[in-house]
């Protein structure tokens, strides 16, 4: 198979494990250019690539430009901030008069769930969704999932994968459990209840709120970041009493990874609250895959683009 | 117009009436049916025949929007009430959230003033606000507005206060008049988009449980039973709350419940798609909940069917799914709606339900196809199958380019004339 089932990056859920075997196959042979003195390949070269970003990002939106100027595309950004949204402009108006200007590709991440699905109808480009409030981050999921290929072996078939933290507001939550799922992977969410939703175990993955005891369970941990931004207005009821709280319940330390007779990998989608949800000495020890995740989220970036742009 | 009007052997649908279930002509002069029978005389008369179609007494709706005063933009009571004859309404309940509210008699007379005017035979019932402004503190002068023609009240929002619905239904049960009380608690999972559920999970939308409809109805049936006076839920969501009306029922209380077209036709699941055009309060529910309302609706726990029909422009409509106003437009399509849904459902429980079963709730005069009676009277044939299209200006319909079974031919009220065609 050399090409994707899908025209848009959406999400995992239209995704199919050839897709995700293909991008990981793609993903390897840029990393090896990554490594080369020459960084640069022509692929792209006459493409131009709009990155709008509707939300703040810094990792996701530095990661896809650097992966589309290897790529040789030409790339033009737009952020919220600083754009005619605020003076009232709608989405589709915004996006079209992008699009006028003759661009290619779009990369979009947006506050609201299903943003890129509904432009998707209205607009005739491609568009690759870089988090779309707490729905999905697809392209997070592939490079989370090629990483641990990269540190567990490339079959993921019965491997067990815990997600821990705030999995009700992460879109990283759900396009990992998708994604590992349709690689075989066995998945565990854990975190406090109010933290996790209600019907998770629908999804057929296991519920936790015991970390330790997913910590023995767990072959990886991709460790979420609280999202101290989503947690609700000042009159609405917290998710959680305090940070202390939750740190003692499920902040990773080295004191939690001594006690087992196994290593483990560690991942985090960043950006770290550290002394949160993981200590320094984990995040930056030798099981930690964070910056291979930073890594790998370049070429395979530049693998969605190519292989989408190919379509 | 002539004077005289004919029905030419159509089927009446009309449960309590003296011909229910006759196949007859029917023959009205100056707005009143002055004879029933076979082969009437129809000379002169404009005659009004399609082949084994059927007429019921008028029907009503029980809660609609037109946006008038304030967003006519979306709709108005012009186009409103013109779409409302359109789908069989001969009566429509009005709701007040509009603005300004309607919240005292000059509001009150002004719909019905503005009503009048326009050519549609469907007469407008403003429903009036329970609390001044629509604030949901202080109640408003309910029994003038009551006087001016009220028929119900309702904030077009849950009653939140405990202490508001209790003085509501105290003060308005000498009068017999009807406080409509919507049941969802949002203080359970604030800033729901959709039903709690697998689907709300996949999506990352926050999701309203199905406790958020019962604990409201819990406590509307508990205040009930204090203070006496009568209760309508406007819509029914879940089989739980199917089962808490059912109860209440049992016990004598006065309580009646409603449900829309689009529950009883969509469920969570349609959401996948982040179609925005079904983003209504309270949600869309599971198959086992859609299942319980058709039945509670064959069954009588559920009395009416109402459009709730809500009017968007392409402008407030054609956004992201979390921007999206909640609401379905389609007044004009309940009657087909229901009708292609509920395969079991009986068409004369069908018809009370959207005729005079409304018309109970707001302690109305119910209507019947009698001589000498004025006419209300709408004209359909429920097994013809069409394409839906939008006459309503709301675009935020789920129906058009659908294939409907039950057709609409039009309605008469007094002198006034609907005819779709």
């Amino acid at each position: 198979m050399s090409e994707l089932s899908i025209k848009h990056l959406l999400g995992i859920r239209d995704m199919t494990r050839d897709d995700l075997e293909l991008i990981f196959k793609t993903t390897s042979e840029f990393k090896e250019v990554l490594n080369r003195p020459i960084k640069k390949v022509p692929s792209l070269r006459d493409l131009t690539v709009a990155n709008l970003f509707f939300e703040n990002s810094t990792r996701t939106r530095l990661s896809f430009e650097l992966a589309q100027k290897r790529l040789s595309a030409d790339i033009v950004n737009f952020s919220a901030s600083s754009s005619s949204v605020k003076k009232g402009e709608t989405l589709v108006d915004t996006v079209n008069n992008i699009l006028a200007m003759k661009v290619d590709m779009v990369v979009m991440r947006h506050p609201h769930p299903g943003a890129p699905h509904f432009l998707s109808k209205k607009v005739k480009t491609t568009i690759i969704n870089a988090g779309d409030g707490t729905h999905e981050h697809p392209t997070q999921a592939i490079l989370d999932t090629f990483s641990l290929r990269e540190k567990l072996g490339d079959d993921l078939e019965g491997k067990r994968i815990a997600i821990v933290g705030d999995i009700r507001h992460s879109r990283v939550a759900i396009s990992n459990i998708l994604a590992l799922q349709l690689l075989g992977a066995t998945v565990r969410v854990c975190g406090p209840a109010t933290l996790i939703p209600k019907h998770m175990s629908d999804l057929g993955v296991e519920v936790s709120h015991d970390l330790d005891e997913t910590l023995i369970w767990a072959d990886a941990v991709n460790m979420l970041r609280i999202q101290l931004e989503r947690q609700g207005g000042p009159n609405s009821i917290a998710f959680f009493p305090s940070i202390r709280e939750y740190t003692i319940g499920f902040g990773l330390t080295q004191q939690r990874l001594d006690k087992l007779d196994k290593q483990l990998a560690i991942l985090h989608p960043g950006p770290i609250n550290r002394g949160v949800e993981i200590s320094s000495e984990i995040a930056d020890g030798e099981h930690s895959v964070i910056l291979d995740q930073v890594e790998n989220g370049v070429a395979s970036r530049m693998a969605v683009m190519y292989l989408l742009a190919r379509q | 117009m002539e004077t005289q009007i004919v029905f030419k052997k159509v089927s009446i649908v009309d449960p309590g009436g003296s011909f229910d279930g006759k196949k007859v002509d029917v023959k009205i002069k100056n707005g009143i049916v002055t004879e029933i029978g076979r082969n009437l005389n129809s000379d002169s008369c404009l005659i009004l025949n399609k082949e084994n179609s059927y007429i019921s007494p008028g029907w009503m709706d029980g809660q609609a929007h037109f946006r008038d005063p304030g967003n006519e933009i979306k709709e108005g009571l012009d186009r409103g009430m013109f779409a409302a004859a359109a789908g069989g309404f001969t009566d429509v309940a009005i709701l007040p959230s509009t603005n300004p509210p309607i919240d005292n008699k000059a509001s009150v007379a002004y719909l019905i003033a503005r009503g009048e005017k326009t050519n549609s035979p469907c007469e407008a019932h403003p429903l009036g606000c329970i609390s001044k402004n629509r604030a949901g503190e202080q109640l408003s002068e309910l029994i003038d507005m009551a006087d001016a023609g009220a028929i119900g009240f309702t904030d077009d929002a849950p009653i939140n206060k405990v202490g508001l619905l209790h003085r509501a239904l105290e003060y308005l049960r000498p009068s017999g008049d009807v406080v409509i009380s919507e049941a969802i608690d949002s203080d359970l999972n604030p800033g729901a988009h959709m039903h709690e559920g697998v689907t709300s999970t996949k999506l990352g939308l926050i999701g309203s449980p199905s406790e958020a409809e019962t604990l409201r109805i819990q406590r509307d049936i508990e205040i009930l039973s204090y203070t006496g006076g009568r209760i309508h839920i406007p819509i029914v969501s879940t089989a739980s709350g199917v089962n808490l009306i059912l109860k209440a029922k049992k016990k004598g209380l006065s309580i009646t419940a409603a449900t829309t077209p689009h529950h009883l036709t969509f469920i969570d699941d349609d959401l996948s798609d982040f179609d925005g055009t079904l983003r209504v309060n309270p949600p869309l529910r599971l198959k086992s909940d859609r299942k319980a309302l058709q039945v509670a609706l064959q069954n009588g726990t559920i009395d009416s069917v109402i459009s709730d029909h809500r009017p968007e422009n392409i402008e407030s409509h054609d956004v992201e799914f979390i921007l999206s106003p909640n609401g379905i437009s389609g007044i004009e399509s309940v009657f087909a709606a229901v009708n292609t849904a509920c395969t079991n459902l009986d068409l004369s429980r069908l018809i009370d339900s959207i005729s005079n079963a409304t018309r109970r709730v707001y302690n109305i005069p119910e209507v019947h196809i009698e001589i000498n009676a004025p006419v209300k009277i709408t004209w359909f044939d429920p097994v013809k199958e069409f394409n839906f299209q939008n006459i309503s200006g709301g675009v935020n319909n789920p129906w058009p380019n659908r294939d409907l079974l039950g057709a609409v031919y039009g309605c008469l009220n007094g002198t006034k004339i609907h005819l779709n065609d």
